[in-house]
């Protein structure tokens, strides 16, 4: 194969990093990795463009004995490499190292200890991203977490304002119908059902009403926020 | 996981910090050792068992500023089609292969590569804008 062609070069790199990288050609870029300096600087560029993910995944601490494994193992022979990097023996580093392997492994070391033999299908379903006037999104709807069901969660907190809640609502056809108010805190979604969206193409909207919701069943307030509903999930 | 800490430990001596993050580094060693787990295994992880795992709860722990590249690389994401951005975040949230995205959407594995191949190209094209 002919590694020096940049273009493929990148894209071997974004499959690597992807993971979908089958498990022999994997090793053999791998080799290719750890001879090339060219090639970890466009590995390196991958993992940071997909590290937003990662880093907003929850943090998961390793019990204990996983420490104490990973001492007994290094000590038992692994030759410790030369630290030619600062950060190696930082412990901030290697605490850093404990969250960032929660997070990177949490959606894949624990659905497999904890639901070894399931099989249905994962579908991380974006039903709609809302953005305000300038465009930033800030509210975005997820098909789940039960079926027949969607959260509705702010991208990142929301000024709060005692005077003032967040309602969503769905315009199909122009009209508007309330769905219930929106929890300004990030980290903290709403339920809605599946049902009350409007059909792909129509909006959810956000305005903002007094603090027990619109009083008219109509929004009072400014709207803050829309999106068009890109699909229903299945 | 202990077998990604010991894999750290092992080529720690390959990590340049002139060449990318530590932690995408540290974060990609993690992911294929979890892959290979989920290979051996011939598991397949289920998103409806553990929903907080969807990309829409991680957008609501991402920090402010992490929240704006979180809300970049959505962006992006939300420009690709439903089925190729479907491919993309299975292969990255969940560690499926080809084969098994292929087997969830009920396509070709050739179908899989070149959707996954082009959002790759789109995504990239879209992030570094």
């Amino acid at each position: 194969m002919r590694y020096d062609d940049p273009d493929l070069r990148e894209r071997l790199a974004a499959e690597y990093v992807l993971g979908t990288m089958p498990s022999r050609s994997r090793r053999r870029f791998e080799r290719l990795i750890a001879s090339d300096p060219a090639v970890v600087r466009v590995v390196g560029a991958w993992a940071d463009r997909l590290a937003p993910i990662d880093e907003a995944t929850p943090a998961e601490e390793p019990p204990p004995r996983v420490w104490r494994a990973v001492e007994a193992r290094i000590a038992a022979g692994a030759a410790p490499p030369a630290p030619a990097h600062g950060w190696l023996g930082s412990l901030a580093f290697w605490r850093g190292l404990a969250l960032a392997a929660g997070a990177a492994a949490a959606a894949l070391i624990i659905y497999v200890a904890a639901f070894p033999g399931r099989t249905g299908p994962p579908i991380p379903t974006v039903v709609a991203v809302l953005a305000d006037q300038s465009g930033d999104p800030n509210w975005i709807a997820i098909a789940g977490p039960q079926r027949d069901e969607i959260s509705v969660s702010a991208v990142r907190s929301q000024a709060e304002d005692t005077r003032h809640s967040f309602e969503l609502w769905s315009i199909a056809g122009g009209t508007p119908h309330p769905l219930g108010l929106l929890r300004p805190q990030s980290g903290s979604a709403a339920i809605i059902r599946a049902a009350q969206l409007p059909p792909p193409g129509d909006l959810l909207a956000v305005s903002l009403e007094p603090p027990e919701g619109s009083p008219t069943g109509l929004p009072t307030g400014p709207v803050v926020s829309q999106g068009k509903v890109l699909l229903r999930p299945p | 996981m202990q077998e990604s800490f010991v894999t750290v430990w092992q080529r720690a001596g390959d990590y340049d910090g002139a060449r990318g993050s530590a932690t995408g580094w540290l974060t990609t060693i993690v992911r294929h050792c979890a892959i290979d787990h989920v290979r051996r295994r011939a598991a397949r992880p289920d998103s409806r068992s553990a929903p907080e795992e969807s990309i829409g709860s991680l957008a609501s722990n991402a920090s402010a500023e992490r929240g704006a590249e979180l809300s970049a690389l959505q962006r992006c994401l939300g420009e690709l089609e439903e089925q190729p951005r479907r491919a993309v975040l299975l292969a990255y949230l969940y560690g499926f292969t080809r084969a098994q995205i292929a087997s969830v959407c009920a396509v070709p594995i050739g179908t899989v590569k070149s959707w996954i191949r082009r959002s790759l190209e789109r995504l990239e094209r879209c992030l570094d804008a």
